[in-house]
């Protein structure tokens, strides 16, 4: 270096300036990081879906005012309101033809309330939302997508059971209207008269999961984060409608996946802890009832397959199946061990989800959860139908 | 010690020139622009998952060029063509992804074809660029069921269903049908063979297609 050097006053306070700018952006920064890693998506710009704390009953629907002030509502427990006997069973596999969806729905339901059959779990006058898996834009014989016939046995039987309207929604990542045509499943609920809810930003509810912030260590993924909120208010029952696939992340995409397509913003982010984020929606969402649609079962290369091979009706049962269930938990066991062939003991969502319920129960919630079908098989609860 | 050397480095407020003060400034403000703006994105990101979708939805004029013609009677090439990084490559296959960013997929471009712009019977290509003719065997094979029936497209393929699955080079495309019946068959086979013909005559990459290199 040649020429004349700073003073050491100039050099100080040149040096203090950078670090002062530094310290300046290092400050802007942090304030505007979102540590919860959300894509920032507004926290308290919009109404709020509360799950209710343990020993805390979740009030009926809405609430005047959220954790912050503004509008709210309290997460319902749609199973709350099912008066099943204690002899009921829990599981119903039904197997057929599978030009006989409709009648294997059926049966499934019927096995699980054989006095009442639909009317069990749907009463006169109910909204009804049918969150099947219409999460891509794939032909139904792929697999992707719940089986169109599942869903409108399902509609028909909601229908008939006296529901005033019939909800059917999903908020696939793709676009969403091409996805319902493409699967099939859009034309199904049109031609049976069931309203498709498209997801929409106005739809959108922060759903605030727990106080807390989710502790990593304990299996835990949500606090607030954006889901398809309306609908949950809409709706007085809820029937998730699943198709059994292999899952690459998480093994197996089931009835407790499906909630996953409720979720808004960018979701993709917990794929890194798949297992904690679908236990937390197990926790989160208590559905009237869950079908496991195994009228075809992708085996191999899920979530999207792609090739006809990677699928099998019944999968390991080797025909057309639909599982119904009261308990989601007990039914992705279920149909993890028999209708993929796998061990559910290495599921990691069934265990956390069965802990996360089981303190949902305690705490003096209504719900189901087992993550060990054989108990309920030793107690008479598990039954198969052939149609 | 480290002080006088970074002394050294600095000169004192006189030596410098207007020309390098306002250069200084000017990249200052330039850095603090981008910073603040890039933040400011992220912080008010409302889009959802299906806006995610729609943002990789492009229309290029090479469209026609990219996807060729099926060479099946009615059937007419993409008209929108999709394409996907590996930044958003989760909104076309969702929890598929881990497989395809393991194995370096540089990225995803989609398009269908179609009969009569009847969306009811359709042809879906995926081609997936993976980086390295490597990779690309190594997702297919990963993929590949055990007794497919092999075909002769490309460096290695295969048909299943009326689906076809291919690599060659870098690439690894699907061509799947809608609909799985005859008349789509037929037309998956017409394009694979077409795709591999013009990626054989061409270059490596859809990518590299695009930007014509």
């Amino acid at each position: 270096m040649t020429g004349p050097l700073a003073t050491r006053r100039e050099f100080l306070t040149r040096g203090a300036g950078a670090v002062a700018a530094a310290g300046g952006l290092s400050a802007c920064a942090y304030w505007l990081y979102d540590e919860s890693g959300k894509a920032g998506l507004d926290e308290g710009g919009g109404p709020e879906l509360f799950l209710g704390e343990l020993g805390e009953t979740p009030s009926p629907c809405p609430l005047p005012l959220g954790e912050r002030g503004v509008m709210g509502h309290s997460l319902r427990n749609f199973f709350a309101s099912i008066d099943l006997p204690a002899s009921n069973p829990r599981i119903c596999i039904a197997t057929g033809d599978d030009e006989r969806v409709e009648q294997i729905v059926q049966a499934a339901i019927v096995g699980l309330a054989p006095l009442l059959g639909m009317k069990q779990f749907i009463s006169s006058g109910d909204v009804v939302l049918i969150k099947p898996n219409v999460g891509f834009d794939r032909p139904p014989r792929l697999g992707a997508t719940t089986h169109p016939e599942v869903l409108r046995a399902v509609i028909r039987l909601s229908k008939e059971a006296g529901a005033r309207q019939v909800l059917v929604a999903d908020n696939p990542i793709e676009a969403p209207e091409v996805c319902f045509v493409r699967s099939g499943l859009g034309g199904v609920a049109r031609a049976e008269g069931a309203e498709i809810v498209f997801p929409t930003p106005a739809d959108f509810m922060t759903l605030v999961a727990r106080a807390h912030r989710p502790d990593p260590s304990q299996g835990e993924a949500l606090r607030r984060w954006p889901v398809f909120g309306t609908l949950l208010t809409r709706a007085t029952k809820v029937i998730g409608v699943a198709p059994v696939k292999d899952h690459n992340l998480c093994g197996g995409s089931m009835a407790l996946k499906n909630w996953y397509g409720l979720l808004g913003g960018r979701r993709d982010q917990f794929h890194q802890a798949i297992h904690h984020i679908i236990s937390d929606l197990a926790m989160v969402f208590s559905p009237t009832l869950v079908i496991a649609d195994a009228t075809r079962v992708m085996m191999s290369n899920g979530p999207t397959g792609g090739r006809a091979s990677d699928v099998k009706p019944g999968g390991m049962l080797g025909r057309a199946a639909v599982v119904a269930s009261v308990d989601p938990v007990a039914c992705d066991a279920w149909c993890y061990e028999n209708l993929l062939g796998r061990d559910p003991s290495a599921l990691a969502y069934l265990e956390l989800a069965n802990r996360k319920i089981a303190a949902r129960i305690a705490g003096g919630e209504k719900r189901f959860a087992e993550c060990d079908w054989r108990v309920y098989a030793r107690q008479g609860m598990v039954v198969e139908v052939a149609v | 010690m480290i002080s006088l050397h970074l002394r050294q480095l600095a000169r004192p407020a006189g030596h410098v020139s207007t020309t390098e003060i306002v250069l200084g400034l000017a990249i200052l403000f330039i850095t603090f622009g981008i910073v603040t703006a890039f933040v400011y994105e992220v912080a008010t990101d409302r889009r959802g998952p299906s806006d995610a979708a729609e943002s990789a939805y492009e229309t290029r004029p090479e469209a026609e060029s990219l996807f060729p013609d099926p060479g099946v009677a009615g059937w007419r090439a993409p008209s929108r063509i999709f394409h996907y990084s590996r930044e958003n490559l989760f909104v076309k296959i969702d929890g598929r992804v881990p497989v395809y960013l393991e194995a370096g997929v540089v990225g995803l471009t989609f398009g269908t074809y179609s009969q009569g712009g009847e969306l009811r019977r359709n042809v879906d290509v995926y081609w997936y660029d993976m980086g390295s003719p490597a990779n690309a065997a190594a997702v297919y094979r990963g993929e590949a069921p055990p007794a497919a029936k092999q075909v002769a497209i490309g460096d290695e393929g295969y048909e299943v269903g009326g689906a076809v699955f291919f690599r060659t080079g870098v690439n690894y495309i699907q061509v799947l049908p809608g609909n799985f019946d005859e008349a789509e068959g037929k037309a998956a086979r017409g394009i694979a063979e077409r795709l591999a013909a013009r990626i054989g005559r061409g270059s490596h990459s859809a990518d590299e297609r695009e930007s014509g290199e």
